[in-house]
């Protein structure tokens, strides 16, 4: 697969107007191979015929229940499975999960997030080996480069080695970026711990990140703070 | 239990006391009925049994016996008869002497009678220089038995009648603690299935002994009780399902009416004035997603069918993260979302549910955005004071209404009262915060409220760091 709208996806829901509805936004979003069952008989023989990449499944269906259903494709084969109920007890939600669905999305939803959802399973299951941390290590803050696989800050004049709780605290800050993160996720992504046993060593860790990332270490560009928040790399 | 024991005390001395009353009372008894015996007796009833007066009233004159008018009258009423022996055995003066009676007696015959019978009748006699008075009492009207005891025994009956007493008392402290015992024994089932009472199985207590009656009924009340429960929990599932049910079948048509709104909304086909109209339309879906989820999460918590998923959170975590997420989602200007923490507050750890709470504190904030389109500034501050974690969410916008807020609380109690206005977030907030064993508090400042303050009890503190 070379492109995530090559994925073939498979609707089983008994509503028909909201099976047109979702095949008419993925289709608009550009997915080209769209089957829909209105019941798990449907879907079975749908499976039967040929497996899809991409199954986006009711649990209430009129012959069966579409956790069973769930059940019976993963013994066949490991094809992602999205649940779309208008089941939105938290028990379902964690039951879907639990059985190992990749996601679970309650009726009602708009649409966009549909479509964000399906497009972050597609890309995670079938092109995760080009996704942008792993194939791209690279940060690029200026006039400094952070390669994350060396855990080195380099720039004109040389290259700064990070220590591994300097990494770690980037890395995580560099997959949430643009977005704050909490004093307790960073604690946690590198110490496993909360926040309060802690809270000098990620200033300490922070202090010197900013002296190997920032021009003006005081007047920080790139890693901001979020007062009594966080932390926040641009 | 301790009531059960201490009505077992009480019986053990009820019971003693009346002992000891009883006993006292028959004392009581016993010395009046001696003394109207012997004690309450006339001047002339009391002579009558003197048989010395009587015998002192029989004068020998010119060798003849004369008995005095009063002595006559006296043995006349209350004697059979009287006669007199001479030392020789021989009767020298009688009076109404029956003529079954010997003239003359020898000495055994004397030694015999005076101790107890002549020929059936009772005699009193009295030694004179010239003889023997004998008084008689008529046959069958007086018993008499002459007592013999040693004198060591007379000598001990003091310390004797005491030991006897106090033998007495212990038995009857001892009965009272058996039959109390057996009381207690009996009662026991009662007490503890009064206990069980409110349990969820019917009781079964035995209906045998003198407590069956009452276990009987005890057994009828617990049998209602489960039913009447059952009933109650039956109608709230039906409830809690109903709204469940109806809210599950709304949002698959739901779904249709935000996407169509929402594909519409940017259609090219439709102009500005008709996408703002789909706009809206997908925007009103969401709100009533987000009340259909409101109004299945207060039902679900009013009747306690909603399980809260327990664990140990740090609050000021929590709250940092709510920030962050209000922040990253682009919570900005005309808005200004503020965290305020005391730094106390990082050593704090409850127990509860993390994610509801998160609801609870959305949905404040959120009323805070909802009600202030021209924007203002919300502030959440935690401070670890002596009742608990108390978090305060205020805004400089319009308030919550004083209405509002006696809405709130006037809605718990007369749920068909459909006058007040929509509080369903703000119930959502009380109900969560009360499922936490919190409490929400609405600071007024003149006719709105513009802080709200939460209180959550702490179970424990984090320990010093290293």
């Amino acid at each position: 697969m070379n492109h995530i709208y090559e994925c073939s996806i498979l609707l089983v829901d008994d509503n028909s107007q909201l099976l047109s509805m979702v095949t008419h936004l993925l289709g608009q979003e550009g997915y080209q191979s769209l089957r829909t069952a209105g019941s798990c008989r449907e879907a079975r023989e749908c499976l039967a015929h040929k497996l899809p990449e991409l199954i986006i499944l009711d649990v209430m269906l009129p012959d069966g229940d579409g956790f069973s259903l769930f059940q019976e494709i993963r013994m066949k084969a490991d094809i992602p499975i999205l649940f779309l109920s208008a089941r939105d007890e938290d028990q379902d939600r964690l039951l879907g999960l639990g059985l190992g669905a990749d996601d679970y999305l309650t009726k009602p939803f708009l649409p966009r997030e549909l479509i964000l959802r399906v497009n972050a399973i597609v890309r995670r299951a079938y092109l995760s080996g080009r996704s942008s941390l792993v194939s791209s290590p690279i940060l690029t803050l200026g006039e400094r480069t952070v390669h994350f696989d060396q855990a080195v800050v380099a720039s004109s004049a040389g290259e700064i080695p990070l220590t591994a709780k300097e990494l770690l605290i980037l890395k995580k800050l560099y997959e949430n970026r643009g977005k704050i993160v909490t004093f307790d996720a960073l604690c946690d992504a590198v110490w496993g711990d909360g926040y309060y046993t802690y809270e000098n060593t990620l200033m300490v860790h922070i202090r010197r990140l900013r002296e190997k990332l920032e021009e003006e270490p005081s007047h920080p560009k790139y890693l901001l703070t979020a007062r009594g928040i966080g932390y926040r790399l641009i | 239990m301790k009531d059960l024991l201490k009505i077992y005390r009480r019986f053990i001395l009820t019971a003693a006391t009346i002992c000891i009353l009883i006993i006292i009372f028959n004392l009581v008894l016993l010395l009046f009925f001696l003394w109207q015996q012997f004690g309450y007796k006339s001047k002339d009833d009391y002579a009558s049994y003197r048989i010395n007066v009587l015998s002192s009233q029989l004068t020998q004159k010119e060798g003849q016996y004369k008995l005095s008018p009063e002595a006559q009258k006296q043995i006349d009423a209350h004697y059979a008869f009287a006669m007199l022996i001479s030392p020789e055995g021989q009767v020298v003066w009688s009076r109404n002497l029956p003529p079954d009676i010997p003239r003359s007696y020898s000495l055994m015959e004397v030694a015999s009678f005076t101790r107890w019978y002549l020929k059936d009748y009772p005699v009193k006699v009295q030694t004179r220089p010239d003889g023997l008075f004998v008084a008689a009492f008529p046959r069958h009207s007086l018993w008499k038995y002459t007592m013999e005891f040693k004198e060591e025994l007379l000598y001990n009956l003091p310390p004797n009648l005491l030991l006897l007493l106090l033998c007495n008392l212990l038995l009857i402290f001892g009965l009272a603690m058996l039959f109390g015992r057996r009381f207690y024994a009996s009662l026991r089932p009662l007490t503890e299935g009064i206990q069980k009472l409110t349990g969820e199985k019917v009781l079964t207590l035995p209906q045998q002994g003198f407590v069956g009656e009452l276990a009987k009924k005890l057994n009828q009340a617990s049998a209602i009780l489960i039913f009447q429960r059952k009933a109650l929990e039956k109608r709230d599932n039906a409830r809690t399902n109903w709204i469940a049910g109806v809210s599950h079948d709304i949002r698959t048509p739901l779904s249709l009416i935000m996407a169509y709104g929402d594909h519409l909304s940017r259609s090219p086909h439709l102009n500005p004035e008709e996408q703002k109209e789909a706009a809206s339309i997908r925007e009103n879906s969401l709100l009533i997603k987000h009340l259909i989820s409101d109004l299945n999460l207060t039902s679900r918590l009013e009747y306690d069918s909603y399980p809260l998923q327990q664990k140990a959170y740090a609050p000021a975590a929590l709250l940092r993260s709510l920030t962050a997420a209000y922040l990253n989602d682009g919570l900005e200007a005309p808005w200004d979302l503020e965290l305020s923490l005391d730094p106390h507050l990082d050593r704090v750890t409850l127990t509860g549910d993390p994610d509801l709470l998160r609801r609870a504190f959305r949905n404040l904030i959120n009323n805070s955005i909802q009600h202030n389109p021209t924007g203002c500034q919300i502030r959440i501050q935690g401070d670890l004071a002596v009742q608990g974690v108390r978090l305060t969410f205020s805004d400089t916008g319009v308030g919550i209404p004083v209405r509002v807020i006696k809405a709130l609380y006037r809605a718990q109690n007369t749920e068909k009262d459909t006058s007040f206005p929509h509080v369903m977030g703000l119930r959502i907030v009380k109900q969560i915060l009360e499922a936490h064993g919190g409490r929400v508090e609405f600071l007024l400042q003149g006719e709105n409220c513009h802080s709200v303050v939460i209180t959550l009890p702490v179970s424990r503190l984090s320990p010093n760091p290293p």
